[in-house]
This record gives C-alpha cells, structure tokens and sequence, in this order.
C-alpha cells in the first residue's frame, strides 16, 4: 500500500471546492450583504446610535437610570435635545441648541441653553417638563458667559459652569458662590500659557508681555458623590487641567499638567478615586484618592478602526464603558458605546481557543462559527446552490444564511435579530443562535464581556 | 612618489578645493540670485503700521505667537468710516453671483485700498454659492436659517454682528445694506467666544489654520484680519479658540471669523500682503473698503480702478473710466503729453497738468488739470461729462456723484 501523503486529486479537488465556497460566498454576500465586509467588525463597540439628521452632532451625553441615552445635538441646524432608548427609539425632544442637559429627579430636565439663534433668546439654564413647558429659569448676561453644563445638587441648588466661571445660585436666582477659574491656578501644579497678544490694560495703559495668564475653557463642573467639585478644564491646545473644590467653591487640588490633552470628564468613584477621560490623547486615566497616577487606558485602537473625523466628547459610564460622541468621515455624526474588554468566550468556565476575536455589535456577540460548531458537536454543511448553511446536532437542524437574520429550525421560522456575517473569510454567527436553535446554554457577564457556554458532554 | 608627482597631487587638490569652494558659493547664490538680486537674511520688525489711506491704516505684528509658541504674523487693516470718503463695502466675485476671482483681481476691479477675502462658500452645480446671508448693495441674494454668525453693514454705515437667521427675530432687516454670514462669532462685547462647536463646525476647519476674521472695535474701527503662521504652510496657524482670544486683545468689542486656511488673503495699498500672495485662492466675494466719492453713471455704480481723486474740489478718475463706462475713445499723444477724448461727435482735447482744454477745437479754463497720478492719467470728471453732454449731479452729503449720459 502506497502511503498517502500527498493525494494530488484530492488536494485539487478540495482547493477548488473551498474557493469555490469562497468565491460565491463572497460574491453572494459583497450583492446581498453590504455588511459583509464591514470594517467596524473589528473594533469593540458594544451599542450606536446614529442620528440621521445633518447639521448637528453631539455634544453632552448622559446614560439614565433606565439606560436611556440623554443626548444634546449641537450645529448650525436641527440643534435639540433628545432621549434614546436602547432599541435607538427617540422617546423624547425638546427643540432648542443646548449645551447640556441632565435629567431631575422629579423626572424633568435642566438644560444649558445657549441663547441660539440670538436675540431675543439669550443664555440661560432652564428646568423644562417632559411636555417642554419651562418652571424655572436663570438667566446669564452675554454670550460670552453662556452656560456650558448645569446640575442640581444635592441641596437642590443649581451649579452652573460657564467658560471661565463656575457658579452656585439658589432656585430664587441668588448667587451662592462664584468663582473665576481664570484666576484659579495651583501655580505650582501647572504650567500656565503664555499670552496670545499682548495684553493692554487700559488703566496703566501698559502691556503686560511677561505676564502669564491662565486661559480656560470649561467643560464642566459636577458635584460627585462625596460633595466635592470636579471641574473639568478641556484648555486651549494645551493646559487641560481638572481641578476638585470643596463644596464652598475654594480650589482644593489639581490635576493634569502634562498628563491631560483635552480631558472632557472626570468623575470620583465611591471609593475615591478619579477618573479622567482625556479626550485628546484618547486615554483615561485613574488616580488614586491621594491624587496619585495608576492606571491609563487607552481607546485610540477603537478610533483607529473606525473612520472617526471628529471627537465631540466623552462620558463613563457606571458599567466602567465609554459613551464617546463622535462624527465621522461621511459626515455622519453618532454615539458609540465602548469597552476596552475584547470580549471573551468560556466553554464550561475554560479559556476557549476560537483562533479568531469575537466581536460585538449593538450589543450582541458574534462568533466564528466554523470553530464554534465543530467544538460543539454541531455539523454543518454548505449548500452552493440556495446558498445557505445547514447545521445539525442530535435532531436538531438549523439552516441560516448570512445577511438574513432569519433562520429556520426544524421548519419554524428563527427570528435572530442579528444577521450572520462574513468577515476576512470568516462566518461569524450571533451567538445567540446556538440556544435559539440547539438549546446550548449561554452565560452572559456584562461587565467582563465574558460570554459561558454551557456544554455537558 | 616623487616630488614631480607630490606637486602635480597638491596642486589637483588645490584645484579641488578652489572648485569645491566656488561651486558651493554659486550654489548658494543660484538659490538667492534668482530674481538677480542676492538676500541677505534681515530680521524683520517685530511691528510695522502705514498709512494707506485717509482713514485707512495697515499694520503687521510679528511679536505674537499662537498658544503651541509658534510665531504669527497678523496683518491688520483698520478702517475708520467716519472719514469722508472711506467705505467698506461687501462685493460678489466677477459679474455674476457664483463666479470667483482671486482678491487681487477683485481688488483691482474696484480700486480698492485694502480688501479681505469674504464668507464661505459651497459648489451648487459649478457654481459657489455664499453659505447663509448674502446681501450688496441693499438686495438680498441669500437667506438661510443657519446658525451662523452674520455682519451686517447699514444705511448709516453702522456694523453690526450678530445671528440674524430670519425676517421672525426681531431684527430691522429694511435698514441693511449689506450682510455676510461667516463664523463663527469670535468676540461678544469685548469677551473671546467659542462658537464653532454651536455653529456647527466640523473637519479640519477646527485644525489650527491660517485665519481671517473681521472686527469692530468698541469706537466703530472696522478691523480687517488675517493672521498666520510665521511659516507659511496649510493646516497650520492658529485654532479658532486662539483666533477668538486674539482678535480680543486686538481691541475686537464684536468680531466674527471668515472663511480662512488657503482662502485667506489680505490686500493692503497695491497688494496682498500675506502667504496668500504666493499662490491666491480663486474666492466668490471679499470686503473690500474703496476711497474717494462714489460715482455713479447713469444711475448705476461704476468702479474706477484707482480711487478718483479730490483735487480743487474737482474730482479727478482714471482715464480707463471714460473708456470703458462713457464708451468714449481715447487716445494718448506722447510728445504734447495730450489725452484725446472722442465720443459721436464730440472731441476733447486735455494736455496733462495744463487748465486750457479743446472742446470740438473751442478752448476752456478748467479748474483743475488733467494729472498723472502714480502713472495713471486722471482726467477732470465732471468737465469731460458736460463736455459731451452730459449732466453731472454732486450730493456733498452722501459723498455721491451722478453722471448723466446718453
């Protein structure tokens, strides 16, 4: 007998069937399936929304307690706010170019105004009901002191942060405190910039060249938990700086320096640590409580996979994602939700060889489907000529084809929800198939993006 | 060796270096010498300021840098309305709303003394449209609801910046003459304001850039703007932030950005005076500030290409205009330094710097010669009018000339 080892044939045989398979396969879905060879499979964006109205893109964003997405859309046109849900429903919309908005507890909502489009409007925070009737109002005095970021703190008044001020005002409008954030520098903690032009100051009638002054542009100031003030301080170019105040408005410390490009928010934990998102350097970063530098976590991988033209801002969110708010070489403009955890995937709570990354899209986990069957007792088989797999395990057949999030099994009609995708020559399929078809229990961490499939053999 | 062949080696090193010491020098000099002139490196003053004009003032300021400490030149034209004869003035390139030109052309189209390019512009099938409000000479070519900053100049020649979106905002639209949208706002009653994100900036124009920006200071000087990079480059300058806070401490009590990077172009006196100059953008409109009375012909405006001049209390204009406008023909006699003006039947004979004038062979006492003004022939307007029957009106209110002519 003649030892085998190279079965010339054969090999021809099979080569031209697999690219066969390929060949139409990519042909059938480049037609059919626009997402085919969609380069945003890569990066690990767990949710989007993408608004389709040109002419304004995001701005402020918060996440609700209901998982809503609270969301400011800022331009030259169609700038409102608007609430999203999770299924990318806009359940709410008020009409007006706002710089922030926030939801109250009793349920309506404390918006910046910008004075947009001019006289007779002018700058003002407002508390408007889901019904966009106005109960409360404060009104600034220029354009140049428009309110970039408002909130109601704990003891029901109003913090409100203009470009350079922060201040406290009590619902009768009083002032509380004010504070000049021009003048508020920790001189030894930053490097203050040097002037533009020469500063003339008309009393003296001299310039003062060699004085240095400190040029902000805040983002905004919040009450954290702990009832201290972290001030976000995005700078000019350079000199992004957070800075904490006590609760009477007096500068407690500071961070940033040389660390911080263009920081958009930062946030105490309930353990008290800080954490800054950077959205210059594409980093956040974790100080401890004392103000000690731990950690830096990077998102500029996500970025780069992804046609991003602009970064408008950024927010974390409790579950430890980034909401980032971006536009993108089209000129569309969305909200993307983002984790740094490549998400995982355990078969029996082991580490699991698929040989490729699984990746997320809106929420859902795609896997690849050949190493994912084959692991899992489950045949399959491609039909060149109606163009779909057939996969079986036990009695149980499924039939699916990508770009469809129909599949059948055993003759019922399978709603998805996701469609099945090829990526670099590789069908991926949402994981959720294997319990929608076969029953093969799937185990889900959010937080770690870890995904457990269940399978006792 | 030999000593024979040691000298021949020193001498060809010798030759060596002569000829390695020459070519170095050509080299260097080929580089300099290209306008036959060799440059010698100079310093150049950290501020420079002319007077162009009556009421027209250019100044360039190199002692600023941007916030990244990246040296700028700011090239600054200020405009004081309120001298006679001084205007600013919104202008569309070419004929026809669409068409583009570059400043230089435009400027020398209307006898500017110092101009600025305009407002952003898009292509609608070839053609560039204005982006936003779009108002001459009091008629209203563009309208948009945009949240874009606007300047508008009125009838009194007041300036006025600000969002002006729709007849619905409670603004007196009748009073305007002239409206641009540019953006954004940069300074709001003296205060640097950040506006780009609000009006809806996007891409690269966030980048640092060259930029241009127009300003009033708080006693009404109009402030023409462009400032740039020491370094002439695309995609560097300053931020629009920067831009804001300079045109503050310029003196800016309203200012509002236009469209800048390549399209920003500064003429000042006889022409542009920034980077632009090395190879200027074709743009659709410009601020330009014209001096001298207005004339108009027939009810309609007409531009001489150097400002008319004010002598004796004649107005003198370019030859070129009774060419052109009067459909007159002209001829020019060297040796008796005579213009000769025909028209129909009419002939007018003017020698240059002399008061007798030719009517159809007649002679006149002129109050003021025909003169040659930087090279250019001006001609006494309103004597060469009547001389070919025409009818000249002078408003000394409005600064206004009217020629009538069949």
């Amino acid at each position: 007998m003649r030892l085998v080892i190279f079965n010339r044939e054969r090999f021809y045989r099979t080569f031209k069937v697999t690219t066969g398979f390929l060949a139409v396969l990519l042909t059938w879905t480049g037609i059919f399936s626009p997402l085919a060879f969609s380069s945003e499979a890569k990066a690990r964006v767990d949710w989007e929304y993408r608004d389709g109205v040109s002419g304004a893109h995001p701005g402020q964003m918060e996440v609700l307690p209901s998982g809503n997405l609270l969301l400011v859309l800022n331009g030259f046109i169609n700038s409102r706010v608007i609430e999203v849900d999770r299924d990318k429903k806009v359940v709410w919309r008020h009409d007006v170019q706002a710089n922030s908005a926030v939801r109250l507890e009793n349920g309506n909502t404390l918006i910046s105004e910008s004075g947009a489009p001019g006289k007779p409007l002018i700058p003002r925070v407002v508390e408007v009901t889901p019904a966009g009737q106005v109960v409360w109002n404060y009104e600034l005095p220029s354009l140049a002191d428009a309110p970039r970021y408002s909130q109601e703190m704990s003891d029901g008044n109003i913090l409100i942060t203009t470009r350079n001020k922060i201040l406290k005002v009590n619902r009768a409008g009083e002032t509380l405190f004010q504070v000049n954030a021009d003048q508020l520098t920790d001189k030894k903690g930053i490097n203050a910039l040097p002037i533009l032009g020469q500063k003339y100051d008309k009393e003296t009638e001299k310039t003062a060249s060699s004085e240095l002054l400190h040029l902000t542009n805040l983002v905004s100031a919040k009450e954290q938990v702990d009832g201290s003030i972290l001030v976000v301080d995005e700078g000019i170019r350079t000199g992004g700086r957070v800075i904490e105040l006590d609760q009477w408005g007096n500068l407690i410390r500071e961070w940033g320096n040389q660390k911080l490009v263009r920081p958009k928010e930062a946030v105490r934990t309930e353990d008290g640590k800080i954490i800054i998102a950077d959205l210059g350097s594409y980093n956040y970063l974790m100080y401890s409580q004392e103000g000690d530098l731990k950690d830096i976590v990077s998102w500029r991988q996500v970025i780069t996979e992804l046609p991003v033209l602009n970064q408008w801002g950024v927010s974390l969110l409790p579950n430890g994602h980034l909401l980032l708010g971006l536009s993108y070489t089209n000129g569309q403009s969305l909200v993307v939700e983002i984790n740094d955890k490549i998400p995982q995937v355990l078969l029996n709570g082991e580490e699991f060889l698929l040989g490729v990354e699984p990746f997320m899209v809106d929420g859902r986990m795609f896997a690849p489907a050949n190493q994912l069957f084959s692991s899992l007792g489950i045949r399959s088989h491609w039909d060149n000529v109606l163009k779909q797999v057939t996969a079986v395990k036990g009695d149980k057949k499924a039939v699916f084809a990508t770009g469809s999030t129909e599949m059948t099994v055993d003759g019922r009609t399978v709603d998805m929800g996701s469609a099945p995708r090829l990526v670099n020559n590789t069908t991926y399929i949402p994981v959720r198939l294997l319990q929608q078809a076969f029953g093969i229990d799937l185990e889900w961490d959010g937080s770690t993006r870890t995904l457990n499939i269940v399978y006792p053999h | 060796m030999t000593k024979k062949i040691n000298s021949r080696i020193y001498l060809l090193l010798l030759a060596l270096i002569i000829v390695a010491m020459t070519m170095t020098d050509i080299q260097a000099d080929t580089e300099n010498e290209e306008n036959g002139v060799v440059e010698v490196k100079e310093v150049l003053p950290l501020r420079e300021e002319a007077e162009i004009a009556p009421g027209v003032k250019y100044i360039v300021r190199r002692d600023i840098a941007n916030l990244a400490g990246e040296r700028l030149h700011v090239h600054i034209t200020e405009v004081d309305q309120t001298v006679v004869d001084t205007e600013l003035k919104l202008v569309y390139a070419g004929e026809e709303l669409g068409d583009t030109q570059t400043l230089s052309s435009i400027a020398n189209n209307y006898g500017a003394v110092a101009a600025i390019n305009g407002g952003f512009y898009s292509n609608q099938n070839g053609r560039r449209m204005p982006v936003g409000n779009f108002m001459v000479d009091g008629e209203l070519l563009s309208e948009s609801d945009f949240y874009r900053a606007s300047m508008g100049i009125t009838v009194d020649d007041e300036i006025l910046f600000g969002y002006f979106n729709s007849k619905e905002n409670g603004f007196d639209w009748d009073n305007l003459v002239h409206m641009l949208t540019g953006g954004p706002m940069l300074v709001s009653e003296g205060q640097p304001v950040f506006q780009a994100i609000a009006e809806g900036f996007t891409g690269s124009v966030l980048s640092p850039n060259p930029r241009s920006a127009v300003g009033m200071k708080a006693d009404g000087v109009v402030m023409l703007v462009v400032a740039e990079r020491e370094v002439p480059g695309g995609r560097v300058g300053l931020t629009l932030e920067e831009m804001a806070i300079l045109m503050a401490q310029l003196g800016a009590y309203e200012a509002m950005g236009l469209d800048s990077g390549g399209s920003s172009t500064m003429w000042a006196g006889d022409k542009v005076v920034n980077h632009a100059a090395r190879s200027e953008r074709a743009i659709a409109n410009a601020l330009v500030v014209l001096r001298g009375p207005k004339i108009y012909l027939n009810a309609q405006r007409i531009y001489p290409d150097v400002p008319p001049q004010l002598v004796g209390g004649r107005t003198l204009v370019p030859i070129r205009v009774l060419m052109e406008k009067l459909g007159a023909r002209v001829d020019w006699k060297a040796e008796t330094r005579s213009v000769y003006i025909t028209r129909g039947n009419e002939e007018i004979v003017l020698e240059i710097g002399s008061n007798v004038a030719l009517v159809n062979g007649n002679e006149h006492i002129l109050d003021v010669s025909a003169e040659t003004v930087n090279g250019r022939t001006m001609v006494p307007v309103r004597f060469v009018t009547e001389a070919l029957n025409g009818f000249v009106n002078w408003d000394g209110d409005k600064r206004r000339i009217d020629l009538y002519l069949r």
